[in-house]
């Protein structure tokens, strides 16, 4: 629980960023309802958590104990695609990284473990190529495979904290339905080694056949299952398991909150980042809640009750810091509360290392790991260009070719495949 | 797979240390390297495209790490933290080294280098024993002054030839601190040495070569000069000076002293230099050209010691100056008799 020291406009006028948010919200909104949106925003955020202490939601708002917690030993995971400029964009590299390390160690070959899971896209046969969820459900899936074989790596046995960039659950609440993965490209986005070989058997044996598919597996059962056995390691090994999000453009919050809400919030149709900017001060969180899962196909007779398999996830928001919007955490439901409050702890201690971004500094790390480097996409390009030069020379491919060749290897639209005007 | 084999087998005994990066120039390059694995004035060697040796000398190092953003930087600083004790990774630097070309070896000397080297070469460290034949070059046994050893090799030898020491000119530039008397000093004690002998005068007016005599108690005549060249006929002073060391300067040697006394006795010199000066708001003046006039005046006008190195009965020398016949005593004979002689310590 928390006071009202400060006016939520005060705080906008502090830091000029959630203003410049909002009025970027605002351009979002038809033309007509611009006018007056930020004056009313503010007008709402003025008295905004004046009115939610009327409502009860402060008992819901939870102050972090000041300082730094405990010393850990923490590993963060990201996922980075790498993409070509050829005749458009088109991304044809995936890689997770695992970044683990232990605070206070002074050897740095103590203190530091970098691993990296490249996933050529190419090499992928299965799944939806033609939907722009594609590389994304990819990344998911090479994500949670990085994850998860942390637990089986002896290099990270001593990891206290795993932190993922990204949602836990959120991937299953995605458009990612169609997509589905033969055998052995799950086993190539889990490194195309034994352990993924033995990994992949063991989700065809767990996965219900409903979400089996043409031979292979659909990715939202196989991501449930990867988090589900993350979480299950991480309780073994007795070490805390997170995902942080930043720049989360959902309207969950609002949505839960909505009934105890002032009508003219709920008017503004706040994002929740933006919404909880409003409502959290620095070291707040919200009491954690149940994320919505709006899937749609879960309602469908022939999956139901998939819902209810899904792994218990949790949900706060977390203000990190004073200038940056707060950053939504999830979390397995097993967690108890002390771990929850060091969890969210280190979330902030380590995001006070970046104040501007809020961000914590482990999960830039892995970003930048994780990201493709330009000399590693510039000679796939090459490779690409090279082949289809090698099938233009040898006539074996006659123009129109090489254009739905390279449409088959990327996953959207090609400006070269668009008809053109007679 | 033979031939594989070989390469590998050809790479282990190599010691490689860095890898080609950029764009590349015959006379630059930089490398990637390992780190802690070198530093600045190393040598590294690299393979050309003709199969040869490439030589280059380490001149830059850079460090960076990647993954430590500036901004957690500042707040480590602003909340008091050892970056150790956070989250910040430490391990992953990128460190470069800047290496300027020496040459391509071709029959154990070091030509130009004509063509880059290849981006991606691998870069070794070379063999010591083979950077010392080839930092001695072609130099006879014999004509080697040994300078000192390589700062990062201290079992690499560096020579120079004596020949073209003596039989040429010698000029020392470099910046303050660097070591230029110290360097001289080293030739000096070469060019004396041992086996060697050859005769010298040395002009000291700040006193860098007084320990001169504690090395060679019986060959170094020391004085502590009074003399102002200014009034001073060039005559004079060459007469001087063949009377310390008892030969007579060669040709050359006394159109330098003329050159030296002449300079001095010109009184808009002095004025000259004081108008420079005033220019510079009363700073020393930067350019050489200047220095050297400037140090010239100086010695000239007042020199205030003379070192004289007497020659040993078994002297080799370099040049076609003739051989010196008796060892100097220290017994002044200037014409002047304005020349003091001191046995010990240092008179100002």
């Amino acid at each position: 629980m928390v006071g009202t020291d400060t006016s939520a406009a005060e705080e906008i006028r502090r830091y000029p960023g959630l203003l410049a948010r909002l009025s970027l919200s605002a351009m979002e909104e038809a033309e007509h309802l611009r006018e007056g949106y930020v004056a009313g925003a503010l007008h709402a955020a003025d008295q905004l958590r004046d009115q939610l202490r009327d409502t009860g939601l402060f008992d819901e708002i939870h102050q972090l104990p000041d300082g730094a917690g405990p010393r850990l030993t923490a590993c963060f995971v990201d996922g980075g695609v790498g993409q070509v400029e050829m005749l458009g964009t088109h991304p044809v590299l995936v890689r997770a990284a695992l970044f683990r390390i232990a605070e206070g160690e002074r050897d740095l070959a103590r203190r530091e473990t970098f691993a990296f899971f490249p996933v050529i896209l190419g090499d992928l046969t299965s799944g939806e190529k033609r939907l722009p969820t594609y590389v994304t459900t990819v990344r998911a899936i090479a994500e949670l495979g990085a994850l998860l074989r942390s637990f089986h790596d002896h290099r990270f046995a001593d990891v206290e904290l795993l932190m993922l960039h990204g949602p836990l659950l959120l991937p299953l609440l995605g458009p990612i339905g169609p997509h589905w993965f033969s055998r052995a490209d799950l086993v190539r986005m889990l490194n195309d080694d034994a352990w993924a070989a033995e990994v992949v058997e063991d989700l065809y044996s767990a996965i219900p056949v409903t979400f089996h598919h043409k031979g292979g597996l659909r990715a939202v059962a196989v991501i449930s299952e990867l988090v589900k056995r993350s979480v299950a390691a991480s309780r073994n090994a007795g070490s805390i398991l997170c995902g942080v999000v930043e720049r989360e453009r959902s309207t969950e919050v609002v949505h839960v909150y909505r009934k105890r809400l002032p009508v003219d919030v709920r008017t503004f149709d706040l994002p929740d980042e933006l919404f909880t900017g409003l409502v959290l001060r620095e070291g707040e969180y919200l009491e954690p809640f149940r994320p919505l899962v709006r899937y749609k196909p879960f309602k469908s007779k022939k999956l139901s009750g998939f819902e209810k398999t899904l792994p218990g996830v949790l949900v706060t928001w977390l203000k990190t810091g004073p200038h940056g919007l707060p950053v939504r955490v999830e979390f397995p439901d097993s967690l108890t509360s002390e771990e929850i409050v060091t969890m969210l702890r280190k979330v902030r201690e380590y995001s006070s290392l970046l104040p501007n971004y809020a961000f914590p500094l482990g999960l830039d790390v892995a970003d930048k790991m994780a990201k493709v480097p330009k000399w590693m996409s510039s000679a796939y390009r090459d490779a690409i260009g090279h082949e289809l030069s090698v099938l233009l020379a040898q006539q074996s491919a006659d123009p129109a070719e090489l254009v739905r060749l390279l449409c088959f290897t990327s996953t959207n639209r090609s400006v070269m495949a668009r008809p053109g005007v007679a | 797979m033979v031939a594989i084999e070989s390469v590998l087998a050809h790479d282990d005994e190599r010691d490689i240390i860095g890898t080609v990066i950029g764009s590349a120039n015959p006379s630059e390059f930089r490398l990637a390297v390992r780190p802690g694995r070198l530093a600045v004035q190393d040598f590294v060697a690299l393979e050309s495209d003709e199969g040869q040796t490439v030589w280059a000398r380490i001149v830059e190092i850079e460090r960076i790490n990647p993954l430590f953003p500036t901004e957690a930087a500042q707040e480590l600083a602003f909340q008091g933290l050892d970056a150790y004790d956070t989250v910040a990774a430490l391990s992953r630097e990128l460190v470069t080294a800047k290496c300027r070309v020496l040459g391509v070896e071709d029959d154990d000397r070091l030509k130009p280098l004509e063509y880059p080297v290849r981006p991606a070469s691998a870069a070794w460290r070379p063999d010591p024993e083979k950077a010392a034949e080839l930092l001695a070059g072609r130099i006879p046994e014999h004509r080697r002054l040994h300078l000192g050893q390589l700062r990062a090799h201290p079992e690499v030898p560096v020579f120079i030839d004596g020949q073209a020491v003596v039989a040429r000119h010698l000029a020392v530039l470099a910046a303050t601190g660097a070591g230029k008397s110290v360097a001289v000093r080293r030739v000096v004690e070469q060019l004396a040495g041992v086996g060697r002998g050859y005769p010298m005068v040395i002009i000291d007016p700040h006193g860098d070569y007084f320990g001169l005599s504690e090395i060679w108690p019986d060959r170094v005549d020391r004085y502590v000069a009074s003399l102002d060249l200014a009034t001073e006929e060039p005559e004079s002073v060459i007469d001087l000076i063949a009377g310390l060391s008892g030969e007579d300067p060669t040709g050359p040697q006394t159109d330098f002293l003329t050159g030296l006394v002449w300079l001095a006795r010109r009184d808009d010199q002095q004025e000259r230099l004081n108008a420079l000066s005033e220019e510079k708001g009363g700073t020393r003046l930067p350019s050489v050209k200047t220095d050297v006039l400037t140090w010239m005046v100086q010695a000239g006008r007042k020199v205030q010691a003379l070192q004289v190195l007497s020659a040993p009965k078994s002297w080799r020398g370099y040049t076609q100056a003739s051989t010196p016949t008796r060892q100097s005593s220290g017994r002044l004979s200037a014409s002047s008799g304005r020349l003091q002689e001191r046995s010990s310590g240092w008179r100002t």
